[in-house]
Formats: C-alpha cells, sequence, structure tokens
C-alpha cells in the first residue's frame, strides 16, 4: 500500500568512492558522514492530525547538525562523533534507526542509549545478536553497565525478567511467535550485526524476526558498512509504517596503514597511507618483486628447480616467522594473524614454539588466570590434550582462536588477549565479530578461503571487516594492516581489496515448514504473511523494471535479426544446429566421466599434450602435463596429534597408500601444466565458441599473438581437462629449469603449427579403456549424431549456409538470454517462490498436517510447530510412526543427532548399532525426499538424503553410556570445539521433541526425551560461559 | 468414512505398535479408552475424542470467556475447560497501543480494564502442560471486552474450528464462534457493511452458499479493519463502556442467530456460519418466529436440512 517516499535527504557530503582513488584525496573526517530517512508516504500524511507534515521534516533538517540532545537520557565519559550524535537525536525522537559502520567505531553507544531509554520509559529492550557466545560477551557487558539485564540463549537462562533481554535472534522469533509478553512491553529492539541477514541457512530468521516485530517497536539496527542500507531500512519503514533513519559512515576511529608483504619478501611495502591514498608506486614494486619471485627458483644446494609447492611452505613457515619478528621488534604488537582455516592457525602457531613474548611475570598471570578458569571443570577434564597443550603456548603470549577450540579456552583466551597478556593471536574469522577486542596490527596469512562450496580469494567486504581488529582506540594513534600475498596471487584481486565496496545486503529468505505452520496458528494471519513482507519480496520488486526492460531489448535485437532464408532452408539448418548442440551435450557428459581421475590420472604423464578448458579463468588451450599431484582430504590437523608427523605432503605418500589412492582415487586432482600466456580476456571469448568444434581454421590469429610470448605454468584441476592427445613430449620432470621451460613451450608451439588444429587425440574407448554403461552409450549417440552432421556438412560449408549459420547462431543465444532473463523476472515476480509455497502447502495436506479444504492445523502440524531446529517434518513422522517409542534413550539421542547441524565426515565407519538407526533415517527420509521430488521442492533425493548428517552418532551413544571427553575425543577427528557446539544443538533439540511429545499426551516419549536430554548433560560439553 | 466410537474402558487396539495419545490408556498390552469417544488415528498416533468434555485448549484458539477474579497482575478467566485460564496484565493491549512494561499503578488499575463477570474474547497463547495453567492474551484489536449483545454456550466440540472464528453474517449479526463453546452475539461495531435480510439470501446450491460465505468473510475483514483504524488512531476508550445503539429489527436478528445456534446444539449438530445460515433461512421460509424458534417440535423441523447436509 504504502509508496515510500524519500521526501527528505539530506546529507552532509554524497557518498563517494572514497577508496578508490589513486590521487591524493585527504578530507575532513565528516566526510564519509551519510545521514538520510525512509519515511512511508501514508506516514507522513496521516501525521496531519498531530503535527504537520512540514513541521516534521523541519525537525528532521535540525538533525543535520546533531543538536545533541539537550537533555540526553544516558551522559557519555568521552566525546561522541558526529555518527552517534546523530543517531542518538534519531533515538531521542524516539524512532528507528540504521547505524553502519566499521566495528569498533562505536556503534554500541548508540545501543546503550536506545536501552537507556526503554530503562526510562519503564518498557523493555531485547539486545539480539547472531551468535550465543556474543549474546554472552554483551551480556557481561551490558550487566555491568545498566545491571537489570537478563539473557536468553539456547544453553542459559537468566532473569528473564529484567528490563534489557540480551538473546540470540532465534529465541526472539520464537517468542514473537508465541505471543510472549515481550510482544507487548518492548519498546526498542536492538539486532546487533544484522548483516546476517544474508546467510544462506539462517539469514531467513532476522526477516521473520522483522516482520513479526510489533509495529509500535523501535528499532535499532547494528551493521558492519553495507552500501544498500538505505534500501534495507525503506523496507523496515515500509513493512513497520514508521520512518526509519540510516546514519552511515566509513571512517575510521584510528586510521589504518596497509602493507604488502611479498612471500620471500624482504620487507613491507606500504600500499595505503592513513590518509587512505593509494600509493600505485609502492604497489607496483611489490607485484615486480612477487614476479621475480614467479619464475622457477633453483634450490641452491642441489641444483634441482622447486616446486612452487615446496616454495611456498618452505617460504610460508619463514615468512610468518619474519613478519611477527619485524612486527615485535617495531613495536607494532599485539598482532591478530587472520588465518581461513583451522588448521593454518594451529600449525602457524607451533612455527613460534621457541618464542616467547611474555615477560615472566605476565607468564605467570597467564597461569593463574588460566588455572582459575579450568578450575570449574571435572579433574578429567582439566586432563583434556587440547587444554593441558595450550597452556604453555598461552604462557609465551601466543594463542589461537578458532571455533574447534573449547568454548572455555576460547573465553579464557579472549579474557587474556582483552589483558594484554597476549601478544600474537593466531585466529580465524569468527574473530572478526563481535566484542571489540583490538590489535594494533592484523596480519592476513594469505587471502584464499574456503567458504564452503569452493576455495576462493576474499572479497573487499570481509577485508574491511577483518581489517577493522586493527587499532586500539585510546591507545594507538594508527593501526597496521599487512596482507602477506603469495606469488600466485592475482594483483588486480589485490587492488579490489582496498578500493572494493562492501558487500551489498542481500535478502537469502526462504520458507520452511515450522514457519508456516507457526503462521496458521494465528487466526487471522495468512500463509504468505512473511513472504509477503520480506525483505526477498522487497529487494526483487525493486528489480522488475530492469528485467521488464531488459527482455524488451532483447526481443527488439531478436526481431531485427532476418535470416533470409525459406522455410525449407530454415528446417536444414535448425536441424543442423540442433545435432550439433546435441552432440555438445553428450560431448559434455562424456568428458565428465572421462575426466574420473579413475579414467584420466594413467594418461597425464608428464609431456602429454592436453587441452585444458577453464571459463572461470576464461582459458581453452594445448599445454603440456609437468606434473600431477592428488588431493586428498587429510585427517584434520590437531593440536593433539602434534608432534607425530604433522603434515603428510602429497609426494611423499607411501608407496601403499598411493595403490590405495589408485583404486580408490580422490575426486580432486590438480595438474600443473604449462601453457600459452599472454591472451587477453576478450580474444578468448572469441576462441571460445562451440561451434569452431568441427573446426574454422582462426586459430592462426590467436597463435601470432602469442607467438612471441612465453608460457606459463598454471595449475589445473583434472575436471579442467577438455581434450587428451596422443603426443608425449621427451620431458624431465624433475628437472626444469627456466630454459627446459621455453624448451617446452617451443616444441608446444611447434606441435601447434604441424597439426593445424588437427592434434590427434586419444579415443576413450580404444586408447582409454573406458567401458562405463553410459559412456558406451553417450559413444554410440556420437557416433550417430557425427555421421548425420557429416551428412550436412558439405551443405553447410557453402557460402550461403555459412553466413545463415553465424546468425542462426546469434539468434539462438538472444533467445537463450532471453529466457534466462524471463526467468529472472518470474523469479523476481516471486511465482518461484510463490510456487513453492504452494507445493509445500501440498505436501503439508498430503502428509496431513494441515486440514484438505481449509488450512486448518492438525494434531501432526501442531507437533512440527514445537521443532524449530532440525528438520520439522522428518522428526514429526518419525514420532507419529514410533520410530522412538520403540528405541531406548541413548539411541533417541544418538539418531536425533543426525538432524542437528554437524559436519559430515567422508568415509565415515559406524558401528552396527548407529548403522541400523541410520537406516531407518534413511528408509523415511526416502519416502519424504521422494514426495518432495515430486512436488519439485528438490531437486536430487540424494542431496536431501545428504542432509542428515550420522558424524556423531556413535559419539553420542558412547557419551550418553558414560564415556569421558577424551575416549569421544579419540573416536573421531572432528575439533573438540565442534563437538561441543553439536552436542549443545542436540540437547536444544532434544527439549523441543519433549515438548512436542506433551502436546500428543504421551507421556511415555516424553520422559524418554527430557531423559536422554539430561544424560548428555555433563562436564565440560555443557560448562557453562566464563562471561555469566 | 469409517468411525470408530469407544465407550470408557473399551479396548481400541491390541496393536502393540500404536503410540498412545490423549484419552487412551495401556493396560496388559491393549490400547484401553479412557473415555467414551470417538477415535482419531494419525499414523500410528491412536487417541479418543470425548463426545461430551470440557472444553481441551489448544494454543491459538479463539476463546469468549467471563473473568472471575482480578488477582494482581492478571485475570483469572472461565472459559469452561478443567482449569481456570489466566489472562497476564502483559497480555493486553494498554490505550494507544503503548509498548512499555507494566508498573504498580497499572496493578492498580486493572478494574479499569476489566472487572468481574465482564465477558472478553481471547486467544490461547500458551499451556503449560505440567502445571496445566492457560494463558490468554488479546494479541489484536478485535479482541477484548465484549459488550452489548448476547452469550449462549454450547457443548465445545460443536464448534467447527475454521479458519475465522470471528464473522460477520450476512443479516448483520456478529458471531464470536469461541472454540471452548461460549458464543457472543452482537451488532459489530460501525461500518458500511453489506447487510442483506434473510429473506433474499439464496442458498440452496453449493454456488450461493460460496457467495454468501465470501460476504461473510469480507463482512468480518473490513470490521476488524475499522476496529483497527480506530483503535490506532484515537487514544482509546477502548477499554471503557459504550453504549450502542441496537434497534429492535437487529435484536430480533440477534435472537434468531441465538435460537439457531442452540436449535443445533439441541440436536447436536456442529455449529459453523452455514449450518447457522441454514437454519435461520429455514425459519424465513416456515415463517417461525425468533421466539418460537426452540421449541422442540420447530427445532427439528429446522434443523432437517442441516442432517441432510451433514448426511
Amino acid at each position: 500500500m504504502s509508496v515510500i517516499d524519500v521526501d527528505h535527504e539530506f546529507e552532509r557530503s554524497t557518498m563517494t568512492n572514497n577508496n578508490n582513488s589513486h590521487q591524493n584525496n585527504s578530507r575532513s573526517e565528516y566526510n564519509n558522514n551519510l545521514h538520510k530517512v525512509a519515511i512511508p508516504k501514508s506516514w507522513l500524511n496521516n501525521l496531519k492530525k498531530t503535527k504537520k507534515k512540514e513541521e516534521y521534516l523541519k525537525e528532521l533538517d535540525l538533525l543535520h547538525n546533531p543538536p545533541f540532545p539537550k537533555n540526553p537520557i544516558k551522559k557519555y565519559k568521552f566525546e561522541l562523533d558526529p555518527f552517534q550524535k546523530t543517531a542518538i537525536s534519531c533515538l531521542d525522537r524516539e524512532e528507528s534507526v540504521m547505524v553502519s559502520a566499521h566495528t569498533s567505531s562505536g556503534k554500541t553507544a548508540v545501543a546503550e542509549y536506545a536501552i537507556a531509554q526503554a530503562f526510562k520509559t519503564q518498557s523493555r529492550v531485547v539486545y539480539t545478536s547472531p551468535i550465543k557466545a556474543l549474546s554472552n560477551q554483551k551480556y557481561r557487558e551490558l550487566k555491568e553497565e545498566f545491571g537489570d539485564v537478563g539473557l536468553i540463549t539456547g544453553d542459559v537462562t537468566l532473569d528473564t525478567n529484567s528490563t534489557c533481554l540480551v538473546m540470540t535472534t532465534e529465541i526472539l522469533r520464537n517468542m514473537l511467535y508465541r505471543g510472549s509478553e515481550i510482544n507487548r512491553e518492548v519498546k526498542y529492539i536492538i539486532f546487533d550485526e544484522i548483516h546476517y541477514l544474508q546467510d544462506s541457512s539462517r539469514g531467513v530468521v532476522w526477516e521473520e524476526t522483522i516482520v513479526l516485530s510489533p509495529h509500535n517497536a523501535k528499532f535499532v539496527f547494528l551493521s558492519a558498512t553495507i552500501p544498500n542500507a538505505f534500501e534495507f531500512a525503506e523496507w523496515v519503514a515500509e513493512t513497520h509504517s514508521q520512518p526509519c533513519h540510516v546514519v552511515y559512515t566509513d571512517k575510521r576511529p584510528i586510521p589504518l596503514r596497509h602493507f604488502l608483504f611479498p612471500i620471500k619478501g624482504d620487507g613491507l611495502y606500504l600500499v595505503v597511507d592513513k590518509n587512505k591514498s593509494f600509493s600505485e608506486e609502492n604497489f607496483q614494486k611489490c607485484i615486480s618483486h612477487l614476479e621475480s619471485q614467479s619464475t622457477l627458483k633453483m634450490d641452491p644446494k642441489t641444483g634441482f628447480a622447486i616446486s612452487k609447492r615446496q616454495q611456498t611452505m618452505m617460504s610460508g613457515k619463514d615468512d610468518m616467522r619474519n613478519v611477527i619478528n619485524l612486527l615485535m621488534k617495531k613495536n607494532f604488537g599485539p598482532v591478530i594473524v587472520f588465518s581461513f582455516s583451522r588448521k593454518e592457525c594451529e600449525s602457524k602457531a607451533i612455527l613460534f614454539q621457541s618464542e616467547n613474548f611474555n615477560t615472566s611475570e605476565q607468564s605467570n598471570l597467564v597461569e593463574i588466570i588460566f588455572k582459575k578458569a579450568v578450575e570449574s571443570l571435572e579433574k578429567e577434564d582439566q586432563d583434556l590434550p587440547q587444554i593441558q597443550l595450550i597452556l604453555p603456548i598461552l604462557k609465551r603470549g601466543i594463542a589461537i582462536h578458532h571455533s574447534g577450540l573449547f568454548p572455555i579456552i576460547k573465553e579464557v583466551i579472549e579474557i587474556l588477549f582483552q589483558e594484554g597478556l597476549i601478544k600474537v593471536l593466531f585466529a580465524t574469522e569468527t574473530f572478526s565479530m563481535g566484542l571489540n577486542m583490538p590489535a594494533k596490527t592484523v596480519v592476513f596469512n594469505g587471502i584464499v578461503k574456503y567458504d564452503g562450496v569452493e576455495n576462493r580469494e576474499i572479497v573487499a567486504g570481509e577485508y574491511i571487516q577483518m581489517s577493522g581488529r586493527a587499532g586500539r582506540r585510546g591507545t594507538d594513534k594508527i593501526g597496521n594492516v599487512i596482507l602477506m600475498i603469495q606469488n600466485n596471487a592475482n594483483p588486480e584481486k589485490i587492488r579490489s581489496l582496498f578500493s572494493g565496496e562492501p558487500n551489498k545486503l542481500k535478502s537469502s529468505f526462504n520458507l520452511n515448514y515450522n514457519m508456516l505452520l507457526r503462521l496458521l496458528r494465528f487466526e487471522d494471519v495468512n500463509l504468505d504473511h512473511i513472504l509477503e513482507k520480506s525483505f526477498w519480496k522487497f529487494q526483487n520488486d525493486k528489480k522488475l523494471p530492469d528485467y521488464e526492460n531488459k527482455i524488451e531489448q532483447l526481443n527488439e535485437q531478436i526481431g531485427k535479426i532476418n535470416l533470409n532464408i525459406d522455410t525449407e532452408d530454415e528446417k536444414i539448418i535448425s536441424q543442423y544446429y540442433q545435432s550439433l548442440q546435441q552432440k555438445e551435450i553428450i560431448s559434455e557428459k562424456m568428458k565428465k566421466i572421462r575426466n574420473k581421475p579413475l579414467y584420466v590420472l594413467p594418461f597425464l604423464k608428464p609431456g602429454r599434450l592436453i587441452k585444458v578448458k577453464n571459463t572461470k579463468k576464461k582459458i581453452c588451450e594445448w599445454g603440456v602435463v609437468l606434473e600431477f599431484h592428488e588431493k586428498r582430504t587429510r585427517k584434520n590437523f590437531n593440536i593433539r596429534n602434534r608432534g607425530k608427523g604433522q603434515k603428510r605432503n602429497n609426494e611423499q605418500i607411501s608407496n601403499s597408500e598411493k595403490i590405495e589412492l589408485q583404486k580408490k582415487p580422490a575426486d580432486q586432482v590438480s595438474i600443473v601444466t604449462i601453457i600459452p600466456q599472454g591472451y587477453s580476456v576478450g580474444k578468448k571469448t572469441q576462441k571460445l565458441k562451440p561451434i569452431n568444434v568441427s573446426g574454422g581454421g582462426n586459430n592462426q590469429e590467436i597463435e601470432k599473438e602469442t607467438h612471441d610470448l612465453p608460457h606459463q605454468r598454471l595449475r589445473f584441476l583434472c575436471t579442467d581437462v577438455e581434450e587428451i592427445s596422443t603426443i608425449i613430449i621427451k620431458i624431465n620432470p624433475k628437472y626444469i629449469n627456466q630454459k627446459e621451460h621455453k624448451n617446452i613451450g617451443k616444441a608446444l608451439m611447434q606441435i601447434e603449427k604441424i597439426y593445424q588444429d588437427q592434434i590427434p587425440l586419444l579415443d576413450p574407448v580404444a586408447d582409454m579403456k573406458i567401458k562405463e554403461k553410459d559412456f558406451l552409450k553417450y559413444h554410440k549417440q556420437i557416433l550417430i549424431l557425427n555421421s548425420i552432421l557429416f551428412k550436412n556438412e558439405k551443405i553447410m560449408k557453402s557460402e550461403k549456409y555459412q553466413n545463415t549459420l553465424k546468425f542462426y547462431d546469434q539468434k539462438e543465444k538472444l533467445k537463450d538470454e532471453l529466457n534466462e532473463n524471463l526467468n529472472k523476472y518470474r523469479q523476481s515476480k516471486n511465482l518461484i517462490m510463490e510456487n513453492k509455497l504452494k507445493n509445500m502447502i501440498k505436501v503439508m495436506k498430503r502428509l496431513s498436517y494441515i486440514s484438505q479444504t481449509d488450512d486448518l492445523i492438525q494434531s501432526k502440524g501442531r507437533i512440527a510447530c514445537e521443532i524449530s531446529s532440525g528438520d520439522e517434518i522428518m522428526l514429526t513422522e518419525m514420532i507419529f510412526s514410533g520410530i522412538f517409542s520403540e528405541l531406548n534413550i541413548s539411541q533417541i539421542a544418538a539418531i536425533t543427532s543426525c538432524f542437528v547441524e554437524s559436519p559430515r565426515i567422508e568415509d565415515l565407519e559406524l558401528s552396527k548399532q548407529a548403522s541400523g538407526l541410520f537406516e531407518i533415517i534413511t528408509k523415511l527420509a526416502t519416502k519424504i525426499g521422494k514426495l518432495y521430488v515430486e512436488y519439485q521442492l528438490i531437486d536430487d533425493l540424494q542431496d536431501y538424503l545428504k542432509s542428515f548428517t550420522p558424524s556423531l552418532m556413535d559419539i553420542v551413544f558412547e557419551w550418553s553410556k558414560g564415556a569421558s571427553f577424551l575416549e569421544i575425543s579419540q573416536m573421531t577427528e572432528l575439533f573438540e570445539g565442534g563437538i561441543v557446539r553439536t552436542f549443545r544443538r542436540l540437547d536444544e533439540l532434544l527439549r523441543q521433541l519433549c515438548n512436542a511429545a506433551k502436546t500428543i499426551g504421551n507421556t511415555e516419549l516424553e520422559i524418554k526425551f527430557s531423559k536422554a536430554s539430561s544424560l548428555l548433560k555433563r562436564n565440560i560439553i555443557f560448562a557453562s560461559s566464563l562471561y555469566l | 468414512m469409517n468411525v470408530q466410537v469407544v465407550n470408557l474402558g473399551e479396548v481400541i487396539t491390541n496393536e502393540n505398535e500404536s503410540i498412545r495419545g490423549h484419552g487412551t490408556f495401556q493396560k496388559d498390552g491393549n490400547l484401553v479408552s479412557s473415555v467414551a469417544g470417538i477415535v482419531h488415528r494419525v499414523n500410528k498416533l491412536v487417541s479418543v475424542k470425548p463426545l461430551r468434555s470440557r472444553y481441551h485448549p489448544e494454543v491459538g484458539d479463539v476463546v469468549v470467556g467471563r473473568i472471575t477474579e482480578v488477582l494482581r497482575n492478571n485475570w483469572k478467566v472461565d472459559i469452561g475447560a478443567r482449569h481456570d485460564a489466566f489472562l497476564g496484565l502483559s497480555a493486553i493491549i494498554l490505550p494507544g497501543g503503548v509498548q512499555r512494561r507494566r508498573t504498580s499503578t497499572d496493578e492498580m488499575n486493572m478494574r479499569n480494564f476489566y472487572k468481574e463477570d465482564e465477558l472478553i474474547s481471547a486467544e490461547i497463547q500458551k499451556i503449560n502442560y505440567e502445571t496445566f495453567k492457560i494463558s490468554l492474551h488479546t494479541r489484536s484489536f478485535k479482541y477484548g471486552k465484549l459488550s452489548d449483545g448476547q452469550f449462549v454456550t454450547v457443548p465445545p466440540m460443536l464448534i467447527k474450528r475454521s479458519k475465522s472464528h470471528y464473522l460477520v453474517l450476512p443479516n448483520g449479526v456478529l458471531l464470536i464462534l469461541g472454540c471452548n463453546g461460549f458464543i457472543w452475539l452482537s451488532i459489530p461495531e460501525e461500518s458500511e457493511l453489506k447487510i442483506k435480510k434473510i429473506s433474499n439470501w439464496f442458498i440452496s446450491t453449493t454456488t450461493e452458499l460460496q457467495e454468501l460465505e465470501d460476504e461473510i468473510n469480507e463482512n468480518s475483514n473490513k470490521s476488524i479493519k475499522d476496529k483497527n483504524m480506530d483503535l490506532e488512531t484515537n487514544n482509546f476508550d477502548f477499554y471503557k463502556k459504550k453504549e450502542k445503539m441496537i434497534t429492535k429489527e437487529q435484536r430480533l436478528e440477534i435472537c434468531r442467530v441465538r435460537n439457531a445456534v442452540l436449535a443445533l446444539s439441541n440436536s447436536f449438530l456442529p455449529i459453523y456460519p452455514t449450518s447457522i445460515m441454514l437454519v435461520c433461512k429455514k425459519s424465513i421460509e416456515e415463517n417461525i418466529n425468533p421466539k418460537e424458534m426452540i421449541k422442540q417440535k420447530n427445532m427439528i423441523i429446522l434443523t432437517s436440512e442441516v442432517k441432510e447436509l451433514i448426511k
């Protein structure tokens, strides 16, 4: 209804891309502040009754120059920053505000003002944070400040009757669904780290919570810098028909200097100084230093070339030590070193075994604090290797911080760090969030991160967030960020880290059954209520006009292409075209099979000519194999394994293992090849045209351009192999110096010249002996297609058709693009989500969660309402089909553990009992999964089955039988911290199931669940947080 | 449809696999009914719904109740369940929709909101299965004090659950069908509703019925919306008693609906908008005055069509 109208907009200066500048731009410190207000039109028009519209707008103008509230409810000990003043003035007017600023720039001050206001107006205030650990920390902090503070997380509940409640967002959502008294008492809701909204699995919780919040409540959103903060504010304003302010600043309280450190480098290169000006000169110097490294190095002793892998490993060790020592010498400590894997964190920490950064007094203090913290644990837990091993490291002023640690150890380290007793902290990304724990210097150990799907370089947003840990307010004048870069790093990527914009906030809304069923319990709320009001829809609605334009354009373009042929000819062409495409599809499938390591590996001998193709890197080129490595998931390197052969290099895999590997090859093989270098993206795309399969002959042009350029070494996965030739160049892979390198390059070019794109290929069936059923089937199909194509080839080669074919191709491509856009358009129009909703309702009807005719909730639905931290449909089905009733208590705990999010372990060996239980789940899940497939809710049944993880079943078994933590931790390769987290989630789920059993009135089951939950609760797994 | 009716103590099944639900207990390996009623099976869960019992509350139900006591910070409400329900002071909406914690002043003023013996409509917020405490809340403005109308009770199992229990019939009668068998009849707060005399109702075919039902929905939504608008803007007299002018015709309409409900209850027939409308329509066709409607012989005539429909 209400149309957002930015009637009023004022800013001190427009937001500019201030980082992206080669020229000098020293600006006053206020420059990057921005204040905007989103006001729903209908709300503004309604104002007339109480206040005049003009009057209101005039008042807003005053906020411009922050007239700090005359009688501030809360006084601060320090001088507020302008952005804080503006935000607080907004709150003083009792209006919602979104504060978007860097970590540790003082967003908390704004939140505190809202809390103070709530205290004054005798209303409640809720502070939500995305992570339980953060809630604990926040609780501690606010308790000290305000006193009347309570805490509710899944694990702990304290003083729920307090004025200020700290909780996780999930808890608040549950309360809102339940219509708890919070609904009518809360005046301010503070969302910390609101950018979690885009988390793919949990993000929807934030949207639900915001939509369900009472209209009369005011919001305070705290977020990292996001460029589309205003869009978000508009959404909130519209959803709750109230104005919502945005206060944005990208100023850092402590200016940062950014340095680059090239691997094997001789020092730091200052690339961005404290005035944010970028030094191109230094950047280039550093890059050229890197490039000089990237050519192969000879081992001074043996004269052999060192493989790149060895190089990076060796240098990695030294470099890290060099950097840290340099920093310590220059008095740049304390230092936080960010790595992107837990393993790396630990291995880097081990490099400093002989260093000591603490004085003996400090060491003693560390020991006292540590012992005191650990005291609360049981005796047997105190002896756990992780706890025993970490103390000596801590005493030397070195620490690690990642999710694999016990929560209690993590907390001790946080406390020690805050006390200044830790000089070097090796942490993962999680440390960049939450409480104020800054260091003078932040070091990035590389920029490649595994994000759950693939290895990728970090983006500017992540870099900005993490580098925010540098610079301690009040202590340091300047913060330092050091980026260690490997020689294979892409200079443009690095440059973009300094100049890039932070990520846009994007909704990752998703529907789930629990949400729908809970909505159904309300009398007058429609099922699509949340979908309709979601940020997702809001964002998509905005995109619609763009797509409409694009579609119109494409339609026009397609209309313009006139093939100028009669229908008879068109028929021939379309036939030809179709068979060409079909051939492509089939050969793609064949390639997939052929590229399985099992088949392809024996042929990847050094010297073999292969064609590699990688669409992401935009490469499609012939190259020579130099060597290949099998990537194999190694057992997690853990602190307790320290000492016994920490790392196993791929080159050093023992023979027996090698054989085993060949029997069961890893799915990832990386191949090092030499391929021509020096083409630009544009030229490449031309050559990538799939049509050229039949051989066009425009290869020469490209060859000319690459003629004079040297070849480069590149690494590929074996899935990138496009063709395998019969040709092998004689090389000695162990002895490749620059000269040899050049020779190989020359040989490669010669071969290409001789064969003129007719390089003889290995026949997959005859030569490679692939006998897979599907493969042979495809092979036959290809042969048939080839004969069809061959028939038409002559006709097609004629002048007349050649052109037409080109046009035809163009037209088809445009059509594809059009379809893609139409799809996006449909997606934006919510049709996809709406369809999903309809199908989900159908599924619920089919399983009788809701009634057939008028969508009324049934007893099964009521059960599913109670279950919010596991697959509600599966668990409800398990209750109703009596699976739980037949199991004993530890079996119940074990089977439930499959529903809790936990890391998946490949090749897990389950005990007989566990696999029997898992069989039950698989059977039921297959049934349900098939139903989902039928209603197009999931694409692949196997993926659905994979969402149940049996990793912890046996551990839960043993634990519930009374095993010690040491025993269970030896049963698995999981990190201790991971085990603890999963157990706590499991407990939460069991309690929900217990409630569910109460609702159906089955006391036996209820008792079983509650017993199962209490069986888990002992020792270190449920040790309470130090912050409480 | 296969309906299994069991008596108290009767063996429902001896299958070992079934799970025990409400209204059943295990004895000698058999599942035995603890009430007289109809057996419900959902997969392996077996429960018995009693034919006649007190109201069994469920979260989200709309109920009508009577304030029996004003306590320190909540009201005790009789909703006809086995236990009293409680409406917390923090579970009501304060005048003006103010969001704040309740103070001791609010506690002193509780009688300004609801007094003893007053009727309210509310929603079941939660049920504590250990202490059997039933908590109510007035989640939106459509719930709250009921005045100027008529109150009827029927056995709770006769109330058919539907999407909305807050209805405005096409003849302009407001009907709150509490899931607990307490029914409230009144005239909706002023708004432009489409009112159609019963003589103009056409309910012989399903499409015609559907049309009428749509009208009910439309009217109900409109009246709720009006109420919301009304209350959000003025600083409200929501809890103050408002004297409404109810005309004689309106009174007669209310009476007709009331007696229709009683007639249905007397024949143990489900009570929902369609059945009520059928009885009302029949009373016009048969030319039976509202006050005559609850004579035994008339009741049989009036409910005949409903009986047919249900068959």
